[in-house]
């Protein structure tokens, strides 16, 4: 398996992924996890120290460089993360050198997983989002083995819209090399089918799943309902819309607080623009915060809203919804197809994001019911689950090759 | 030749982080053990030196002009309570001049004239509990000057006022002069060197924990003349007017005021500081207060810009943590 070990605050609901599919698949067969990051706690526990490899790791995560979910190394001039900052022509110049950096960063990790690879004895090749993909290509070539790829995130969600970018092909060319690809929505398999031309019969859906969810103690010190936004600060998450939707409703509810949790590289904007709004008494940014508290702060809400601008799946909300906090979804969030009752809204569309979030308010005690009834559904997909249908689909492969 | 030196000895308090998590549980703000260790730490390399030097300029009647912030006074006689003696002797004999400025050396100017004007009184009422003599000159944090901080400083009974002369501004005007303020109630101002050579010279310097530039302790320097009596000099309403609508600071601060200001997180914070000083001002307690003026120190300003992206935004989310804790207790 290539693809990070740990969840990280750069790489969110990817490594979070991947690191409870690790474990579970490890119960099923011999896993070697070749990682960016440190994955030295994940050796530590039951799993044997040399599944794990990490590579690279002063290289690559000191530059924050080789992550999924980072917007700007896909990013050109015209792109929308730095269209609204003063300071274009230096970003362009940055994200020059940043661009010639990773693809050199990325080259060399994926040299040293083929190094690594020689004597190894292995029968799938299962790689997750663009950082693997180099590598599992060469492998594929050296070994003949099948090569599934699981992807969470595309160069498509992360800049919100077909770009040029050498990401772009690279995820192209994964995609259409590998035997298997895997997407974690029908959502996000239309885009890989619309978008990237890859045939619809080579893509599986398998849905991410939960476990579960170890929760700080706390208790909200407000007396108003909290309004709740959970992801990376940037373009494909909405961050933005979410101040637009605050600002919104406040002109109708003044007993409310917004807790943006999460950080990124939209911060200085949104606290720029907050402040412009004078909204800084009433929107709370907390930077990021260890799992157990974020999940303390969604047990602690009223309503989560997740206004992705492409959200292939969108964990966050199935965590919020297995602590019975309500949500309101972009219409472009995979996560939508297995969670019932819930309310989803054109994404640019903050009007109908307000309407929504005042109709949970109005009435919490049939959102609460909806959101526990919800709460249940989504406990019954765990990660052992999601786990073993991906162990089926490696196994099929196996067969197929 | 410098004619007057103003020597600033501070220490700077360190803000405990505050995480979202725990605004609302009235946990203590201020890491006095760390700050304490700080100074224990810096005080044989760095402070005692300083001190002794100013001790023996007063010996010798060269009667030193010094700022001591108010933290800087309780570590130092928490942890040299005989030096402190010596201190206090040369003080209330007149041997050592007391330059009056905020009590934690802060910027709370920028952030709120209200909060600016509380924490020059603070001083002026902390520094009775060290020194029987009250300064009757006073210096903003990096000579920070305005026609409102003059009018704010005037009616605290201060008797003038250093300003920073710098040419560009002036027109005409030169250090070591004195003017009038541009206030209902005529103040003096008297100019230290700015950015343009002068002949006369005030210079400023730091003597421990301040950011002026220089830490040079010009032993020579003798000021021998009162420095009240440079504001006396010829009759008041003769003197020209000093007009400043936007604050000026010293050439001689290690940063320009922009480093402080500009950022739109340190906008943030300091906008979000006023509106809770303007809103609460009446209520909120001394360690509210205090706390405020923390915020507001340079260096804690500056850490929100000048370090690492990711450490200047926890600095942020931390100092706006704490505001929404202060805002919680008078709701």
């Amino acid at each position: 398996m290539i693809g990070p070990g740990n969840p990280n605050p750069q790489n969110s609901g990817l490594g979070i992924a991947c690191y409870h599919i690790a474990q579970n698949l490890a119960k099923k067969v011999h896993l070697k996890l070749f990682s960016v990051e440190s994955a030295e706690e994940f050796a530590d526990q039951e799993m044997e120290s040399s599944r794990t490899e990490t590579l690279n790791r002063q290289k690559l995560t000191n530059k924050k460089q080789l992550n999924a979910d980072l917007v700007h190394l896909s990013v050109t001039s015209e792109l929308n993360p730095y269209s609204y900052s003063s300071s274009i022509d230096i970003e362009e110049h940055y994200n020059e050198n940043i661009e010639i950096s990773v693809q050199e960063a990325l080259e060399d990790f994926s040299q040293k997983i083929v190094l690594k690879s020689r004597n190894l004895d292995f029968d799938v090749i299962y790689a997750h989002d663009w950082t693997a993909i180099p590598a599992s290509k060469k492998l594929k070539e050296l070994s003949g083995k099948p090569f599934v790829l699981h992807i969470h995130a595309l160069d498509y969600d992360r800049s919100g819209k077909k770009s040029n970018s050498w990401l772009f092909d690279l995820e192209k060319e994964g995609m259409q090399i590998a035997d298997l690809v895997i997407a974690v929505s029908e959502y996000h398999k239309n885009i890989m089918v619309k978008e990237y031309g890859i045939k619809a019969s080579k893509i599986k859906v398998i849905h991410h799943g939960i476990d579960e969810l170890q929760v700080s103690d706390y208790k909200a010190p407000f007396d108003e309902d909290i309004i709740l936004f959970c992801g990376r600060l940037s373009l494909q998450k909405g961050a933005t819309t979410f101040i637009e939707i605050a600002e919104a409703l406040l002109k109708k509810e003044q007993n409310l607080r917004f807790v943006v949790t999460g950080q990124g590289e939209l911060i200085e904007e949104m606290i720029a623009s907050c402040n412009e709004k004078a909204m800084l008494n009433k929107i709370h940014f907390t930077g990021h915060l260890p799992q157990e508290d974020v999940f303390a702060i969604m047990k602690a809400s009223q309503v989560m809203v997740m206004p992705s601008l492409s959200e292939p799946f969108g964990l966050s909300a199935l965590e919020a919804v297995s602590l019975n906090l309500p949500v309101v979804l972009s219409k472009n969030c995979g996560v939508a197809e297995v969670l019932k009752d819930v309310p989803k809204v054109v994404q640019s569309d903050i009007e109908s994001y307000v309407i929504a979030i005042r109709e949970i308010l109005a009435n919490q005690k049939q959102s609460s019911k909806i959101a526990k009834q919800n709460a249940e559904s989504v406990k019954k997909r765990n990660w052992e689950t999601v786990s073993d249908e991906i162990f089926s689909a490696l196994k099929q492969e196996l067969k197929n090759g | 030749m410098d004619n007057y030196q103003i020597i600033h000895f501070n220490h700077p308090l360190e803000v405990k982080k505050l995480s979202f998590l725990d605004i609302g549980k009235n946990l203590p703000a201020v890491d006095e053990s760390k700050s304490q260790k700080t100074f224990i730490d810096d005080f044989s390399d760095l402070v005692y030196s300083k001190l002794k030097t100013v001790l023996k300029m007063a010996e010798e009647d060269k009667c030193p002009l010094v700022f001591f912030s108010l933290p800087f006074l309780k570590f130092l006689k928490q942890h040299d309570a005989n030096l402190m003696l010596e201190i206090k002797k040369k003080v209330d004999t007149g041997k050592i001049q007391l330059i009056g400025s905020c009590a934690y050396h802060s910027f709370s100017y920028l952030c709120s004239p209200l909060l600016f004007k509380k924490e020059v009184a603070l001083y002026l009422d902390g520094l009775s509990d060290y020194f029987e003599k009250k300064p009757g000159i006073f210096i903003n944090t990096a000579c920070l000057y305005d026609d409102q901080v003059a009018e704010i400083v005037n009616s605290l009974g201060y008797q003038g006022i250093i300003a920073t002369a710098n040419p560009w501004h002036l027109a005409g005007k030169h250090s070591g002069q004195v003017y009038k303020s541009n206030t209902a109630q005529p103040f003096n101002i008297l100019l230290s060197n700015g950015d343009g050579p002068d002949n006369f010279q005030i210079s400023l310097v730091n003597g421990y924990g301040s950011a002026y530039n220089s830490d040079f302790i010009d032993k020579s320097v003798s000021n021998e003349k009162q420095i009240q009596e440079l504001f006396m000099i010829g009759n008041p309403d003769e003197h020209s007017v000093y007009a400043v609508s936007l604050p000026l600071s010293s050439p001689s601060w290690e940063h320009k005021i922009p480093d402080y200001t500009n950022n739109p997180l340190q906008k943030a914070l300091l906008k979000q500081g006023s509106a809770l000083v303007n809103q609460y001002h009446d209520k909120l307690s001394a360690e509210d207060l205090k706390l405020l003026m923390l915020l507001c120190q340079p260096d804690h300003l500056l850490q929100i810009n000048q370090t690492s992206k990711e450490e200047g935004y926890d600095h942020f989310i931390s100092s706006m943590n704490h505001l929404t804790d202060i805002s919680l207790r008078y709701k």
